[in-house]
């Protein structure tokens, strides 16, 4: 009898435990529409939702479900506002004061429910907004540069991604331009739309081969990897400053001599600011040859394990197109250090007081002018050189270059 | 769910069964009386005395709530025994105790037992002077309870200001629903040498044991009786104050300090379901003024420029009661359009009264940033020579020319420039962290100031627009040069 007892009690506990656990959640709900919706996309990683709708309260408490079965919502996120409407509504609305008590999370359920007061009977505006994921935006751009690649046009398209189990119809959508537009998205729905375009955009054609980053077309024969760039500049002189240029793929055209669109490249575009500058990997150019060899390298002793070493590299270059290009030549010191004194780059392993090189230009430097500033540094030194275009003969002009360095205090 | 009985032996009731017994003709009915005799000294009659208050006071640093529960409970003159049983909670059988509020002299307990057959469950022997409906305060604790703070902050469009909601949620996974129960939670780290959820594991291991055997039969009990049930369970709460034109105001929590520790008392009582949760607003602040730093620490934030906005927990700001318990927060900006923005979720680390808070919003890809090592050289190159065990410096002019001879001291120059440009349309502020290792001297023009023995600061100011190059150079003795393990400022 005693265990019939004990029985009794856990089945009871059990069936209360079950019941507890089983909360039929039978509920009357009025069904207030959304009025208004907006979409901010502004923050590449967070898409926000701001909903208003119109919620009818009684005097006294009142509870207010929100539920969100399906879709990604991050309940963390969820904010409950009600706007304030005092001067939009009369003397007797807008006494109308409303306050949240508590939230309440049921388990097991993708809800919850606030409990709101009134203190009168009436209706009450309120924003819920909330982040979502799957609901995500990402820009583009359409570059169509001119002949002879001085300026181009550029489009720059926003597609935005709605994977996020709820359809937004009517929603005013801000991504982060100045623009906001409505833009209905369906369930699972992807939309594409034009966001700005840039007429006449100017552009700077570059070439830069450096052995250490850039790497070597042909290292039989020491021929260099030639990178084409387009330097963007975002600033009005350049017909674009209006705002950042969000980061995305560029895909870029060029029209032929018979007007036809060839694509010719395309890179990853950077975040750009406003007055910011960047660039733009368009692909590699066959007929610019750059060869690079270390002509010289020379150890004079100082005494005991301490040299300084003079080097020299020598560059070919010979331009095969038609018309005249600017080649940026960049030499990291690092790499050739470790090219002209080795022993030295194997003890560097392990040991910080390495990268700390001494060097300085030597008189045997046939480059004209200075080195680029804008890339110079310890670690690099660039120069800038304009290689002519092939004659009326077809003869290719071939160009020497040296580049004399003198490492100083190395052991 | 938590039972307590109060149980004694039916005398009369007996006397009952004798009587029948008597006048009984049928020796089958006798037989089956004397059987029942044989066992009515084990036959229990229980009542169940409900709680009339309960208090949940939640610690936030681990996995544990004190539970204090009062019930009236009548007790006769002599021995009695009360049943205390707690199946499917997640109550540690080591803290239970029971306290008599009412006639503290007139009760005794004499002695607690734990049934070896029966887990989760205790006796409790209690000897009265006095037959009395007695209040007893039940004190236990419990896993599965825990609260968190968290924040929703929304800045202004100038991002100079921001509007800051505090919130706590409970969460109950206890395996008890707690009805009206007073609501404190506790901000503060507590030592416990034992999990509250491991003790609960022992004694739940004899249960679960138990429950197998019958777990069928019961499953089927259980669900015939949640077919009947039905309604949603009712989320009630003692209403908090109603003002004169019937709008109940939000629950006031009381924030009050205790030793090390700090506990929020939530207005009235709140009912808390198992599984449920429920959020409350803890405190509200207006208009915090909100400072923004850029700062390079690659220690604590790693390699970026993070922009770090900051406010103060104190009276200025509209906060300052209390400390702010750790937790997340949510924070937004407006827009011109009166739509909000999502700038981040972070992480606030407890804050005390007065005490700042620093949130790392990430970077700001408007602001460009990069340190170039512009040039580096050597000099005061001392060489070592093995024969005679002598050093001679490069340059004194009576050096020994010897190939077997090896550096063995040195100094190390690197100038530096530190690039920034501010692309935004604001002024900003931007804090520069960096560690110099060894035996080092920073020189420049700047105002460099010493963090510690190896760490400086560069603080600069840029206005909208405004690109600067802050540059220094950093000598650092190397070898047989280095004698200290410090860096020393040196303004030019």
């Amino acid at each position: 009898m005693k265990y019939k007892a004990l029985y009794g009690v856990i089945a009871w506990s059990l069936c209360s435990f079950s019941i507890s656990n089983a909360y039929a959640r039978i509920k009357l709900i009025t069904l207030p529409v959304r009025e208004h919706v907006e979409i901010q996309l502004e923050n590449e990683n967070t898409t926000i939702i701001e909903e208003e709708r119109i919620v009818p309260l009684r005097k006294g408490q009142n509870d207010i479900d929100f539920s969100w079965h399906n879709t990604s919502i991050k309940p963390e996120t969820i904010v409950f506002r009600v706007i304030d409407e005092t001067t939009t509504k009369t003397p007797e609305e807008s006494s109308l004061k409303v306050n949240v008590l508590s939230v309440s999370y049921p388990p097991n359920e993708s809800a919850l429910t606030w409990k709101v007061s009134a203190s009168q009977n009436g209706s009450a505006r309120v924003r819920i907004t909330y982040a979502i994921t799957g609901l995500d935006r990402s820009y583009h751009y359409i570059a169509r540069a001119n002949s002879d690649e001085t300026k181009m046009q550029m489009m720059q398209y926003i597609k935005v991604n709605n994977q996020s189990g709820e359809s937004y119809l009517d929603a005013n959508m801000n991504t982060g331009s100045d623009k906001t537009m409505v833009l209905p998205m369906g369930l699972n729905e992807t939309q594409e739309f034009l966001n700005h375009k840039y007429d006449a955009v100017a552009i700077d054609k570059t070439y830069t081969v450096n052995a250490s980053e850039l790497g070597y077309r042909d290292r039989a024969q020491d021929k260099l990897n030639v990178l084409m760039h387009y330097q963007l500049h975002n600033d009005t002189q350049h017909n674009l400053g209006k705002q950042p240029l969000e980061a995305g793929k560029v895909r870029i055209y060029q029209k032929d001599k018979k007007g036809t669109s060839v694509f010719v490249g395309e890179d990853w575009g950077k975040y750009t600011a406003k007055d910011d500058e960047s660039k733009l990997f368009i692909g590699q150019a066959q007929d610019i040859v750059v060869k690079r060899v270390i002509e010289r390298k020379k150890r004079h002793r100082i005494n005991g394990n301490l040299y300084n070493i003079d080097a020299v590299v020598k560059y070919e270059i010979e331009n095969f197109k038609d018309q005249s290009v600017n080649l940026i030549i960049e030499e990291s010191i690092p790499f050739l250090r470790n090219q002209v004194f080795p022993s030295r780059h194997r003890a560097s392993y392990g040991n910080s007081v390495d990268n700390a090189i001494e060097w300085e230009v030597g008189k045997e430097t046939s480059f004209t002018g200075k080195p680029l500033k804008k890339q110079a540094s310890s670690q690099k030194i660039a120069y800038q050189v304009t290689l002519p275009a092939r004659n009326a003969q077809e003869k290719v002009i071939k160009l020497e270059k040296k580049l004399n360095i003198n490492f100083k205090n190395e052991w | 769910m938590t039972i307590i009985k109060n149980k004694f032996y039916l005398k009369t009731i007996r006397h009952a069964f004798v009587f029948l017994m008597l006048f009984s003709s049928i020796l089958f009915a006798s037989t089956l009386l004397l059987s029942t005799l044989v066992a009515a000294k084990n036959i229990d009659l229980s009542t169940l005395p409900s709680r009339d208050s309960v208090q949940l006071t939640i610690y936030n640093s681990e996995d544990l709530t004190l539970v204090r529960e009062t019930r009236q409970v009548s007790i006769k003159k002599g021995q009695n025994q009360l049943q205390f049983s707690w199946a499917n909670t997640q109550i540690d059988p080591t803290s239970v105790q029971v306290e008599f509020l009412s006639h503290p002299v007139d009760m005794h307990l004499s002695n607690t037992t734990f049934p070896h057959d029966k887990p989760q469950m205790l006796y409790w022997n209690i000897s009265s002077s006095l037959e009395v409906l007695a209040t007893v305060e039940i004190s236990y604790f419990t896993s599965g309870i825990s609260w968190k703070a968290d924040y929703s902050g929304i800045m202004n469009q100038a991002g100079n200001s921001m509007a800051l909601d505090s919130f706590v949620t409970v969460t109950n996974h206890s395996g008890e629903n707690y009805e009206n129960a007073q609501v404190r939670l506790v901000i503060g780290k507590i030592n416990l040498v034992e999990q509250i959820n491991t003790l609960v594991g022992q004694a739940k291991y004899k249960q679960d044991k138990m429950n197998e055997r019958n777990r069928v039969q019961r499953v089927k009990k259980a669900r015939t009786m949640m077919k009947q049930a039905s309604g949603r369970y009712e989320m009630a709460a003692m209403p908090s104050a109603v003002m004169a034109d019937g709008i109940v105001e939000e629950k006031e929590i009381e924030k009050d300090s205790l030793s090390e520790y700090y506990i929020f008392t939530i207005e009235g009582t709140e009912t808390i379901p198992h599984q449920w949760a429920k959020r409350l607003r803890s405190g509200f602040a207006q208009a915090i003024k909100i400072d923004t730093v850029y700062r390079y620490r690659p220690r604590e934030y790693g390699d970026i420029l993070a922009r770090i906005l900051s406010f103060k927990n104190d009276k200025a700001s509209s906060l300052g009661e209390a400390p702010l318990p750790e937790g997340k927060i949510q924070i937004y900006q407006e827009n011109q359009k009166g739509s909000l923005t999502y700038i981040a979720g972070l992480a606030l680390k407890y804050t005390s009264i007065g005490d700042k808070v620093e949130l790392n919003s990430g970077v700001n890809p408007e602001i460009y940033f990069e340190l170039v090592n512009l040039k580096n050289w050597r000099d005061n190159i001392w060489m070592h020579y093995r024969k005679g065990n002598l050093y001679r410096r490069i340059g004194d002019g009576h050096m020994i020319v010897d190939h077997n001879s090896t550096v063995a001291g040195w100094n190390e120059h690197r100038s530096y420039s530190q690039h920034l440009k501010n692309f935004t349309e604001k002024p900003i502020k931007v804090e520069i962290r960096r560690v110099i290792s060894g035996d080092a001297t920073v020189k420049s023009q700047l105002e460099i100031k010493k963090h510690d023995f190896q760490t400086i600061d560069i603080h600069a100011k840029l206005l909208a627009g405004d690109k600067q190059e802050l540059q220094y150079e950093v000598l650092t003795k190397k070898g047989r040069n280095a004698k200290q393990n410090q860096v020393t400022i040196h303004r030019l």
